[in-house]
């Protein structure tokens, strides 16, 4: 444990709040300050599948077509124009031979995750057989619209930036089939394919044991998450999509208007390498708070009332809430929001942030929907960092600090956290109740996980954020009770709780340890120390440094 | 002059020959699967005309269709546990006309399918399992359903699916009174019921086995759900009736009838 050592020591030097080797933190604060890089600044970086497939869901649709018999599939939304919303699909999804179908629904995700059915037409004039008269294979192509009115969602607003390049498929790339199997109203991601064949005219040819009925129609994403294909048919042996570009081509020979554009896509952290929900040895979590155009540093004295604990002890909680919830796994419910920001060149950005519903410790969630949230977020003017902070920025003094995303503000009243030490004297444990204001971000949350009581804490980073050329901000507030002396044994309870050694940071399959090594040690102004860590700007050099 | 009629009956003879066998593929052939089996390679056991019957492998649209379907109704089935090199597919019951056979693959992502009308006074069908061989199929993963037209309905007749190497007695080969049903779902189901009733000229008959749950709670798309009955002596044709509850909610009702094997 030299590093871990060497950290304490260093805390005990500047703090000297350390008094032993083996330093307890008795408080933890972590605090991130992220800066959005340019995206233009190369290749991107690794997230998570199931945020990039939040991402691209709206633009995912399912239909169920009733004709002679009930069919289900899925589609794609490429375009519109003032009236109407064009999605396309495989023929055989809406076509009956050569007719029609006139009874279509298409499911569709709007904000927040809820679905709305809407119905849709067929566009006679797009439509390319599943075989042609001579027999052989056709484009299986159709197009539908609906009426833009009854979009639950900002038509222009959809993520359409998503199309990939054909010609940049490799053989053996891992490939993304989505569908809604067997025709649940329930948006898929399948488990990665691969074997890609392009010998096959306009037909992608993948490997997947997964793609089965309901997939028809659905979009087939590259490993980077882009547009390649629209999934069609299946065999023993492979199955296979259309490829975009001549799905595309024939949209623009039948006058389709659409917005697919080219995108950059993602690295993506394979689903496999997702950070577990850590059940068995839930202790705590930091939630990253966002304050609208505050430095929390400019006011410390004022804030470290509300910043100065985060550690609870959330096993038993977890564990209650696991049986309570038989069916509860990491794949959660969970709700996509939108919102815009401006940045610091006033331009407004959208973007999308993902809540989850059924966290075990803020059930207030599912009471929040996502307009809620996002009104709120539109309403403020959030100015992004658009190039690495710097640390001068939590100079209390410097005012430039324009929006902060801040770890470890969990929101414990000192109310609240009496009856939450009686009840850790009542129940052996300590819950954390009401203490967590309810606008925090999950999505944003980073898992501290205790697997022991001497607190060998590994992180988990379970956020989907862009980090490249963002600095991480480890600040131990020792003690800091804001001048509530009042609550100072209480609080010394919750210290024993929150013996911290050393973080590690795990993104996917690569970790990150921060040590004294790799941190600049700074102080607030009243002393406290803080170590800022600066990750890599590219993606190059983050993949390295996770390796 | 002569040569000119030999060259013309020679074409007459081949125009006529060639359209008899067309004729007897389409006949066997169902032209949709012909087409969806039109992009696959020979290796891969492709749909087409094999002679007695048309066989092989097509290409799955993956709309989902038909929730719940039955892929196979045998009297009874002797295979081992590896496929013999022919099957025989046989029956007693004479004098229903044509009896139109399909075989089914019972294997997820298999979509396999064999078709063969042959009349029913043959009492036996000869299946050769290069096909089922060639896609690896197990004996347990083969399905069968035989059918008849009578009064404009189809009416399933099962039949005992044997290895050909040891040829059974015809003739009550078949009397057994037990039954095996094998469904294929494309979606989930929470339940499957079936029942069976008499069928008379005037519609349903008496209850002759009573509503049944086959009790496993979840049958998940993709895996074939088999059961078994018998039904006592008496009536000729039956209604096989099966009802199934979905996961997501909504039913599946099928009425099948059948005559009895023996």
């Amino acid at each position: 444990m030299p590093v871990v050592r060497d950290f304490c020591m260093r805390i005990r030097k500047h703090s000297h709040e350390c008094l032993v080797l083996t330093v307890r933190w008795s408080l933890v604060f972590l605090y991130i300050s992220l800066s959005l890089t340019a995206l233009a600044q190369g290749d991107r970086l690794p997230v998570d599948l199931d945020y990039a497939f939040s991402a691209a869901k709206p633009l995912i649709v399912m239909i169920a077509a009733q004709g002679d018999e009930l069919r289900n599939g899925a589609g794609v939304i490429v375009g519109s124009d003032v009236d109407r919303v064009y999605v396309v699909t495989a023929s055989h999804v809406v076509w009956s031979g050569d007719t029609p179908i006139s009874s279509i629904t298409l499911y569709l995700q709007g904000i927040g995750g809820t679905t709305t059915s809407v119905d849709a037409h067929v566009v006679q004039a797009a439509h390319a057989p599943t075989y042609n008269a001579d027999g052989s294979r056709g484009l299986d192509l159709a197009v539908l619209w609906f009426d833009r009115r009854v979009a639950p969602f900002p038509v222009n607003s959809l993520p359409f930036g998503i199309l990939g390049d054909r010609k940049q498929l490799r053989a053996r790339e891992k490939l993304y089939p989505v569908g809604f199997p067997n025709g649940q109203k329930k948006w898929s991601l399948s488990p990665i394919a691969d074997h890609y064949d392009s010998s096959s005219g306009f037909l992608l040819l993948f490997n997947t044991n997964s793609v089965t009925g309901g997939y028809s129609g659905g979009p087939l994403f590259n490993s980077k998450f882009q547009l390649v294909g629209i999934i069609s048919s299946d065999t023993s042996a492979s199955s296979d999509a259309i490829a975009m570009d001549d799905i595309l081509r024939s949209l623009t020979q039948w006058h389709i208007p659409t917005q697919l554009v080219s995108g950059e896509g993602v690295i993506i952290i394979g689903d496999e390498d997702r950070p577990r929900f850590p059940l068995a040895d839930a202790t705590a979590s930091i939630s990253i708070w966002l304050l609208n155009g505050t430095n929390p540093f400019a006011n410390a004295a004022a804030a470290t009332p509300e910043l100065n604990t985060f550690t609870v002890d959330l096993r038993n909680a977890v564990q209650a809430f696991s049986r309570n919830n038989p069916s509860y796994s990491n794949q959660r419910p969970r709700e996509l929001y939108y919102f815009t920001y401006t940045n610091q060149n006033g331009i407004v950005v959208p973007d999308v942030v993902t809540i989850y519903t059924d966290s075990p410790y803020w059930p207030d969630y599912g009471r929040y929907p996502a307009v809620h949230l996002a009104s709120r977020l539109q309403g403020s003017k959030f100015n992004f960092y658009l190039n690495p902070i710097n640390p001068q920025n939590f100079d209390p003094q410097h005012p430039g600090a324009d929006l902060t995303f801040a770890v470890g503000i969990n929101w414990v009243k000192y109310g609240a956290l009496d009856r939450q030490l009686q009840s850790e004297a009542a129940n052996g444990r300590l819950e954390l109740e009401y203490s967590v204001s309810r606008n925090t971000l999950e999505q944003f949350a980073w898992m501290l996980r205790a697997p022991m009581p001497g607190w060998q804490t590994n992180g988990s980073i379970s956020s989907l954020l862009d980090l490249r050329g963002a600095q991480l901000i480890v600040s131990t507030v020792v003690g800091n009770l804001g001048g509530r002396n009042d609550v100072k044994s209480d609080f010394d309870a919750i210290r024993e709780h929150s013996r911290l050694n050393y973080i590690a940071l795990s993104m996917g399959k690569g970790s990150l340890k921060l040590t004294p090594e790799n941190t600049t040690e700074y102080r607030d102004r009243d002393g406290n120390s803080y170590f800022v860590y600066q990750f890599p700007k590219t993606s190059r050099e983050f993949l390295k440094v996770l390796q | 002059m002569s040569k000119t009629c030999l060259f013309v009956g020679l074409l007459c003879f081949c125009f006529v020959a060639s359209h008899f066998t067309e004729g007897q593929a389409s006949g066997n052939c169902d032209s949709d699967l012909l087409k969806k089996a039109s992009g696959l390679q020979d290796k891969d056991m492709p749909y087409k005309d094999r002679g007695s019957r048309c066989e092989g492998v097509y290409e799955k649209l993956v709309a989902t269709s038909e929730p719940l379907s039955v892929r196979s109704f045998t009297a009874r089935s002797q295979i081992a546990n590896s496929l013999p090199p022919a099957l025989q597919l046989i029956w007693t019951r004479t004098g229903l006309g044509p009896l139109t056979i399909r075989g089914f693959a019972l294997k997820q992502r298999v979509y396999y399918e064999m078709d063969t009308r042959i009349p029913s006074d043959n009492r036996k069908f000869d299946w050769t399992t290069d096909v089922l061989t060639g896609i690896s199929l197990a004996p347990g993963q083969v399905g069968v359903v035989a059918s008849f037209v009578r009064d404009k309905e189809n009416v399933v007749l099962p039949i005992a699916i044997v290895p050909a190497s040891v040829t059974p007695p015809l003739a009550g080969e078949c009397n057994q009174k037990t039954y095996q049903v094998t469904l294929w779902p494309e979606r989930d189901f929470r339940e499957v019921y079936f029942s069976i009733q008499g069928k008379t000229p005037g519609g349903p008959g008496a209850v002759v086995l009573p509503k049944k749950e086959l009790g496993k709670g979840l049958y998940p798309a993709g895996r074939a759900i088999s059961f078994c009955f018998s039904v006592p002596a008496g009536e000729d044709v039956y209604d096989l009736v099966i009802s199934a509850e979905m996961t997501g909610g909504g039913g599946v009702p099928i009425v099948l009838p059948f005559l009895r094997a023996d």
